[in-house]
């Protein structure tokens, strides 16, 4: 498995296979949406519609939702007395324009998506933003401890704390 | 997901409980790893979620860690491996406790499609419990210093 045998094998061979699973996921994940509901209305009438692309609030009321994806802004419509925003005990009211959220429809005839459940995230952007220190730390290390020798990567001794045993047996500094 | 943040600084306290060997870069880079070979995809194109779901898996996590494994010299390539995809375990050890309301993490892709998890806290809680998170690995870096600080003070006489 680690040997030098067969290594640019195994690396092509590994490389082939990631394009190979995101294709064979995307076939297994094929998501109902609702341009497909409306190709054959009756079909799919009392369908849940769940999976929605990184969707955004653009507006929001009482009585519908419309949010952002791919194709353009989807209307979902609230039926009276909801109540099936998460976490428990959450309001619509709480949701707000350019918030992320997650939401279960349902699709209805003649042609529109009614709101089953949802949670607003307004937190996902600054998730994504702060995620991005962490990798530009680790990246950093990296590029003290790891150089390129002779065809392979190679990590280097750490030699700065020779005198501190525990460091020469332990970690890079952190 | 919860955060990178949360995920590097679990990473840095189970290193510092369990002092893991050299090279504990890479354990907090497995720690990440998941996420970072498919959250870029599917937020800069959305269309990309269904593919990107089943590389967010211990399989697919394997395969990355053998993978970047192989790029190092022939002696270094077991403990790198073995680093990286304990860090991975790690990070999806932290992903199942959390709770959808849609989809979930499919752990045995791709064998089976089916997702599983506890659902303890939602993926934004995360960022909520962020500065309890950081204190924890903040004061285990304070308390190590400064032992390490006194060590070395008794060392010199």
């Amino acid at each position: 498995m680690f040997s030098n045998r067969y290594r640019s094998v195994k690396i092509l061979g590994i490389l082939l296979l990631f394009p190979s699973l995101a294709w064979y996921s995307n076939r297994e994940n094929r998501f109902l949406s609702f341009a497909e509901c409306m190709r054959d209305p009756t079909r799919y009438q009392g369908a849940e519609v769940s999976n929605f692309l990184e969707p955004r609030i653009l507006d929001v009321d009482d009585r519908r939702l419309l949010i952002s994806q791919p194709d353009g802004p989807l209307e979902i419509r609230i039926p009276k007395g909801f109540d099936g925003v998460f976490p428990e005990g959450a309001e619509i009211a709480e949701l707000k324009p350019g918030d992320s959220l997650e939401a279960v429809t349902v699709f209805r005839l003649p042609g529109y998506l009614e709101l089953k459940a949802i949670r607003g995230a307004p937190l996902r952007r600054l998730k994504i933003v702060l995620s991005i220190l962490p990798v530009l730390l680790v990246g950093f290390i990296l590029l003290r401890t790891v150089r390129w020798r002779k065809g392979f990567l190679v990590i280097l001794p750490d030699t700065s704390e020779a005198s501190d045993k525990s460091d020469r047996s332990g970690n890079f500094k952190l | 997901m919860p955060d990178l943040v949360t995920h590097f600084a679990s990473a840095y306290l189970v290193n510092r409980g369990w002092k893991i060997a050299r090279g504990a870069v890479f354990f907090y880079l497995g720690a990440m790893l998941p996420d970072l070979i498919t959250r870029p995809f599917h937020i800069l194109f959305p269309r990309l979620l269904p593919a990107t779901l089943g590389l967010h898996t211990p399989f697919a996590a394997f395969l990355a860690c053998w993978l970047i494994s192989l790029f190092f010299r022939v002696d270094q390539r077991k403990p790198v491996f073995w680093l990286l995809f304990s860090g991975s375990l790690l990070h999806f050890l932290l992903d199942a406790a959390q709770r959808h309301l849609t989809g979930g993490y499919h752990w045995f892709f791709p064998i089976s499609g089916q997702t599983y998890s506890w659902g303890f806290i939602w993926p934004e809680d995360s960022i909520r419990y962020l500065p309890f998170t950081l204190l924890a690995a903040g004061l285990v870096f304070a308390v190590g210093r400064w032992r390490k600080r006194k060590r070395r003070f008794r060392a010199n006489g």
